[in-house]
């Protein structure tokens, strides 16, 4: 390349990029909305829980894999089958299940334990889809690596639909104290009518009782079942396998949303 | 939490007020558009709020939002897409540029290259504002793209190809200088 033709390809670059700056002062800046914006992302963190309920509605039965009726109530329990608990099969855990409307419902995890290198990862992504389970935002299995992946899944009778997914470093993603967040839901995910609340929420794992109160003023509190309990645990405190903080579940009166849901105990 | 809640919010919000200038120069030159700048710039904090603890503990926060906005445009396209999915010319973009040129030619230039940039495929133009705008390099450039090196390289050269092509533009580059 001559030198000529090298300083006017210098140019050139030059210009262009003189050139994007004037054409980016054409935009009017304004006042950058705050408020909106926070606002805005607590309406997107809480949608996040309800992520996939429109979108990923399936019948239950066809992937078999994921049935859990032989998930006892009343007992946190993981049912990892790989070497190294939750790798290449997810620790899975009932978090709550009722009756509504004489529908059968439950929410279930899965829980998928930090791959140590891009191997595992690769290994774990290929597990994921093989129970219809792929994280958000994974463009590649590498950046699974040292990261806990969960799903929240939702069978109302026939229907099943994923309900949340989080991929965390679980060393930046604590919970302490009275620490807790929450997304809302439909019980009946078939409906985009708010019909009877569903809320799930994380707290800490110290965490024993958490209190959500309604618009209406009534209360549900979700606590950690008995050993005894046999089912019907419709709002619960769940501690589950592999995860580091514990699970919320309180299911309100109909068509009322949720006020507010705090640690009490 | 509250505590640590509400110091959230605060320090989200100087980082918005301390960034948000350059994020809707950014968004403009990608969107070409004014609203669209805007809901790019909003939809993509609004998803660094959601995050923003992994937001803020990131050792380059700016680069980590930009990269979270250049995902955000390359998804609004992918949906376009796919919404516009139908049989077109394969000469498609260089009869468009070329299409537009005489009334290009009479407009100011900084139209004429913010046309030029709204016509280039959505990848050149991510490459040529983040390297010729951002003045990030390839390999930062690459980061923010989520793609390799070479491909950045690949798209900005072809991106600054088609945009030497532009009437327009072409006298102002291989003139140089402008006020």
């Amino acid at each position: 390349m001559s030198a000529d033709r090298e300083t006017r390809h210098d140019m050139t670059h030059h210009d262009i990029t003189f050139l994007l700056a004037e054409a980016a002062d054409e935009v009017e800046i304004g006042t950058a909305p705050t408020q909106a914006l926070i606002r805005g992302g607590r309406r997107r963190r809480a949608r996040r829980w309800a992520v996939a309920a429109a979108a990923a509605l399936v019948v239950a039965g066809s992937t078999g894999a994921l049935a859990v009726g032989g998930l006892p109530g009343g007992e946190d329990r993981g049912t990892s089958v790989s070497a190294r608990p939750g790798v290449l099969a997810p620790q899975r855990t009932l978090l709550a299940e009722g009756v509504d409307h004489g529908q059968e419902w439950r929410l279930t995890i899965d829980v998928w334990a930090p791959p140590r290198d891009d191997e595992e990862a690769r290994e774990q992504l290929a597990a994921m889809a093989e129970l219809d389970e792929k994280p958000l935002d994974v463009r590649e299995a590498s950046s699974l690596v040292g990261k806990l992946s969960f799903f929240v899944k939702h069978t109302y009778g026939e229907l099943q639909t994923g309900i949340s997914q989080m991929t965390v470093e679980t060393a930046r993603d604590v919970f302490t104290g009275t620490d807790r967040d929450w997304g809302e839901s439909s019980l009946n995910p078939s409906t985009d009518e708010l019909d009877r609340p569903l809320v799930i929420g994380r707290a800490a794992r110290t965490a024993e009782q958490v209190t959500c109160t309604w618009q209406d003023g009534s209360t549900t509190e979700a606590r950690t079942p008995s050993k005894q309990s046999t089912g019907g645990d419709e709002s619960v405190l769940r501690h589950p396998a592999g995860l580091p903080y514990a699970f919320f579940v309180c299911v309100g009166p109909e068509e009322v949303r949720l006020k507010s849901a705090e640690v009490t105990k | 939490m509250g505590d640590r809640k509400q110091a959230g919010d605060t320090e989200f919000q100087a980082f918005v007020i301390g960034r948000w200038p350059r994020l809707m120069r950014t968004a403009f030159l990608l969107t070409g558009e004014q609203h669209a700048a805007e809901d790019l710039v909003q939809s993509t904090l609004e998803q660094a709020y959601v995050a923003w603890r992994k937001v803020a503990s990131a050792d380059d926060p700016e680069a980590y939002v930009r990269r979270v906005m250049i995902n955000a445009h390359s998804r609004r396209y992918r949906r376009k897409l796919r919404e516009f999915l139908a049989p077109k010319d394969d000469s498609g973009l260089t009869h468009e540029i070329a299409d537009t040129g005489d009334h290009i030619s009479r407009a100011d230039d900084r139209h004429t290259l913010l046309k030029a940039l709204a016509k280039l495929p959505p990848r050149q133009r991510e490459a040529v504002v983040l390297r010729y705008w951002e003045d990030l390099t390839e390999t930062q450039a690459a980061e923010a793209m989520g793609c390799s090196v070479g491909a950045v390289k690949s798209n900005a050269a072809k991106g600054i190809a088609k945009l030497r092509a532009v009437p327009g533009l072409a006298e102002t580059v291989t003139h140089g200088g402008r006020k």
